[in-house]
């Protein structure tokens, strides 16, 4: 029985497919101009399709209930930017900061400073200063972080000047850090300590070499401006799971709860994005590769080409997060099973609240990205959320490799779909694909293993 | 016992929402003006713009215009003694909001002359329900042809949409377009634009080859300007309702490698539409209505505006409601009552009126306007355009044959 219904579906897939095939062939032989011009079109959507599926398959296939925060993500990370770069968009016309947001997003980004220093620092110091001293150290730190962050928001003009200390101390970090880990595994003991503080001096001149470079850039405002909401929309993510969810999932075993109460974030977002920045639509200022190129009688945007590559870029970085890290494999762990994750010594919430951070940030940077190549609105979230749905969907649920073949053929069928339907038609068609797939093919092009 | 939930957490934040929530409707206020005691009470009038949504561009130009106009009123005496005031509500261009909007108006605050609205679907929506009650709605901007037969209280200075529509077909027809291509957004506005300029362009023997229609909030042109363009036109024409959207659709098409004409209207030139366009729109022809550059009066409203809000947009649009209020106040003066909408009604057929955007002009048995006509512009480079000249050159007036 199970074998019949398997081998029908697989009847219908060729028919289905050999029939898409017949028909697009037929158009590309009646006007092959316009099928290479579809396909750029659909290269270009496909790609942020690809991203939002990426991170949607991160998070859903760690935690397994469906949240909408996610499409918020992705809606934060474009207004983000419009907010930070509103002086230069439209030549000023609708230019807002808005105090109440700034200390809105400061008491965030200080609240999840002082878990994250709770959870990483408090455990390995807890035996060598007092309780009282320690936390008071670690709140005045994340305090610190909080006013930061409201005095960079504040200032956007000058976003080139406050996030390049911020910048070269990260790059000194960072490079120290990876130079330790190489560098332990040749040596050890006093001659490791000897060359890292070498090392430490080398990494603070590029560091610091790193921070004049962007405070003498005031063009990299923009792109730090992609920087500072894609992470604003981490923390916020982050911190919906950590101050929310996990009291929630413990409680309830029903992903039902969860879903509707992201469901009232989804909204309540979208509705405070509207009170701040108005509900039309608006454009974000021009970014790299405006241009249009002409390849082979259709053209495509340089800046599409770039969000493909943003999109290889993450596919690559997810897969070797994944497969190759320790932290990948508790997530793939906690996936599998969280019970038995919790027995075997995992932190779960530390690391689950890592992949809401991760997971928030992708959709960030897809929202953006689809921002810069058309527009901004407060709904884009739930637009952008459902075609992420789609492509994981269409590409595999829970398969990375799925998450990004998903996205691109979501795309490419979009775009295809509508070649003799008019244009309205194209959300018509992506939902249709949705059905079919949940109907027949529930585990998607390239199933999870 | 099972825990109680945190009740104090739940207000504070309830409450900090609450806040943002009323900071956020804050800018969209309109301070009303205080009355003297022992003077007599003001006339109380209506207004209807889309202060939000997708008119907000050409709704707060109106609003302004026309807060301005009132200001000046009073500042010279009232109306014989009695000053004017404002009633304002947001129809958000939309019939549905604006329904709401004309209720409130109607129902709790009594008002029986309103000026607006914005958006021809908000008029079209209400004008049924202003007709059967007996308010006058009397719109500066609203040009859809159908408002023409909307009701014997129903008036507009605007230029019906027939007029663009017999311009634009003409003038593509001169300049040799035979086969075009249409893009247009769902509203009965843009309907009206697209369907009257093509019955005229097909009427001279022209071709429409290919056309798309779009819903408003679609930000994404590209697959429907690439299956126009498909079709080898000889010009685009664009009819959109939003200037966000004109500009985008403007720039999407320039990006896809299209160098052919754009034609378009008066929206597609309104400074956030030329702003998000940029150098794409440079060459760009357009039907529009404009002040007149040798009106006294018009010159005089676009600099008290610009003194008073450091900015100028869409000027016709701006004189237009501007003088809307004088006209309303020169009835309201006749009549002597703001409750009187039949005597209103009588007034503005009788009224021939010199103002900012042209001289004795007057009202038909419709309510259309008489005696005022429409601009060919075509938009200069980037570099050229300033606020003086709204970035578009005038060529002359619309072709009527």
């Amino acid at each position: 029985m199970i074998a019949q219904r398997v081998s029908l579906n697989n009847l219908l897939a060729i028919v289905l497919t050999a029939a898409a095939a017949a028909y697009v062939g037929w158009k590309i032989s009646q006007s092959p101009d316009q099928a290479v011009q579809f396909a750029f079109n659909g290269l270009s959507v496909g790609a942020v399709y690809a991203i939002l599926a990426m991170g949607f398959t991160l998070v859903y296939s760690t935690v397994w209930f469906f949240d909408l925060y996610y499409g918020a993500a992705a809606a934060l990370g474009a207004y983000g930017v419009f907010y930070l770069r509103s002086q230069e968009t439209l030549g000023g016309l609708y230019a807002v900061n808005n105090v109440f947001v700034n200390v809105l997003f400061a008491a965030v980004t200080a609240g999840v400073v002082a878990w994250a220093l709770y959870e990483s620092l408090y455990p390995r110091f807890r035996a060598r200063f007092s309780p009282i001293v320690l936390r008071a150290i670690l709140g005045l730190v994340a305090a610190g972080a909080g006013v930061y962050t409201g005095y960079v928001l504040s200032f956007p003009k000058d976003l080139h000047l406050t996030l390049s200390p911020v910048i070269a101390i990260g790059v000194a970090v960072a490079f120290t850090w990876s130079l330790y880990q190489v560098l332990q595994g040749v040596c050890a003991g006093r001659v490791l300590l000897g060359l890292v503080s070498i090392t430490g001096l080398v990494a603070a001149a590029l560091g610091a070499y790193c921070g004049y470079l962007i405070a003498t850039t005031p063009d990299s405002k923009l792109y730090l401006s992609w920087g500072l909401s894609c992470f604003l929309a981490g923390i916020v993510g982050l911190a919906f799971y950590r101050g929310l969810y996990v009291y929630m999932r413990e409680r309830s075993r029903s992903p039902l709860i969860m879903l509707v109460a992201s469901l009232g974030i989804l909204l309540a977002i979208t509705a405070l994005t509207s009170i701040v920045f108005e509900s039309t639509p608006r454009p974000l200022p021009e970014a790299l590769g405006n241009d249009p190129l002409a390849i082979a009688g259709a053209t495509i945007k340089g800046f599409n080409v770039f969000t493909v590559g943003v999109a290889l870029v993450g596919f690559l970085f997810l897969q070797f997060l994944l497969k190759q890290t320790a932290f990948g494999k508790a997530v793939r762990a906690i996936g599998d099973d969280e019970e038995v994750s919790k027995v075997v010594g995992i932190n779960t919430t530390t690391v689950i609240a890592v992949v809401f951070f991760i997971g928030a940030i992708y959709a960030a940077m897809a929202g953006l990205l689809s921002g810069h190549d058309t527009a901004i609105q407060p709904r884009m979230g739930l637009l952008l959320l459902l075609k992420g749905w789609i492509a994981s969907v269409v590409g595999g649920i829970g398969n990375l490799q799925g998450a990004i073949v998903g996205g691109f053929v979501l795309g490419m069928i979009e775009q295809f779909g509508i070649w003799d339907l008019a244009g309205e038609w194209r959300d018509v068609i992506s939902f249709l694909l949705l059905i079919l797939f949940l109907s027949f093919w529930p585990t998607g092009l390239l199933p999870r293993k | 016992m099972r825990q109680r939930p945190p009740i104090r957490l739940f207000s504070l934040i309830a409450l900090a929402l609450l806040a943002l929530l009323v900071i956020g409707c804050g800018g969209a206020a309109v301070t009303e003006q205080e009355m003297p005691e022992g003077e007599e009470p003001p006339f109380r009038i209506g207004v209807m713009e889309s202060l939000t949504g997708p008119g907000e561009t050409y709704g707060n130009v109106a609003i302004r215009a026309k807060q301005m106009a009132v200001d000046e009123i009073n500042a010279a005496g009232g109306v014989d003694g009695r000053l004017l005031e404002l009633v304002v509500e947001d129809s958000q261009c939309s019939a549905k909001e604006a329904v709401a909007a004309y209720r409130k108006l109607t129902d709790v605050d009594g008002v029986k002359i309103i000026l607006g609205t914005s958006c021809s679907g908000a008029m079209l929506g209400v004008a049924p329900l202003a007709e059967a009650d007996g308010v006058i709605l009397f719109s500066g901007l609203a040009s859809n042809p159908d408002i023409a037969n909307a009701g014997d209280y129903i008036f507009r200075t605007q230029i019906s949409d027939v007029e663009v529509g017999i311009g634009t077909g003409n003038l593509m027809w001169a300049d040799g377009v035979r086969k075009l291509a249409t893009i247009t957004e769902a509203t009965d506005y843009a309907e009206g634009v697209r369907r009257t300029t093509v019955a005229q362009f097909t009427k001279r023997g022209g071709q429409v080859v290919s056309q798309e229609s779009y819903a408003s909030d679609v930000t994404d042109f590209r697959t429907q300007l690439s299956k126009l363009f498909d079709e080898q036109p000889d010009a685009l024409h664009l009819a959109p309702q939003s200037e966000f959207a004109a500009g985008v659709i403007i720039k999407q098409a320039r990006e896809l490698g299209y160098a052919g004409p754009i034609y378009a209207e008066t929206i597609s030139v309104g400074t956030t539409a030329l702003e998000i366009a940029g150098d794409h729109a440079t060459g760009m022809k357009a039907i529009t209505a404009d002040l007149h550059p040798d009106n006294a009066k018009a010159q005089e409203v676009l600099a008290n505006f610009r003194q008073r809000y450091d900015y100028v947009t869409l000027p016709w649009h701006l004189g237009s409601a501007y003088d809307n209020v004088y006209i309303a106040a020169e009835c309201l003066r006749r009549t002597g009552d703001d409750q009187d909408a039949d005597g209103f009604r009588d007034c503005m057929y009788e009224i021939t009126w010199s103002g900012a955007i042209g001289n004795d002009y007057s009202f038909d048995a419709d309510g259309e306007v008489v005696g005022l006509s429409r601009l060919v512009v075509e938009v200069l480079p980037v570099a050229e355009r300033t606020a003086e000249n709204h970035g578009y050159r005038v060529l002359g007036s619309a072709p009527t044959e």
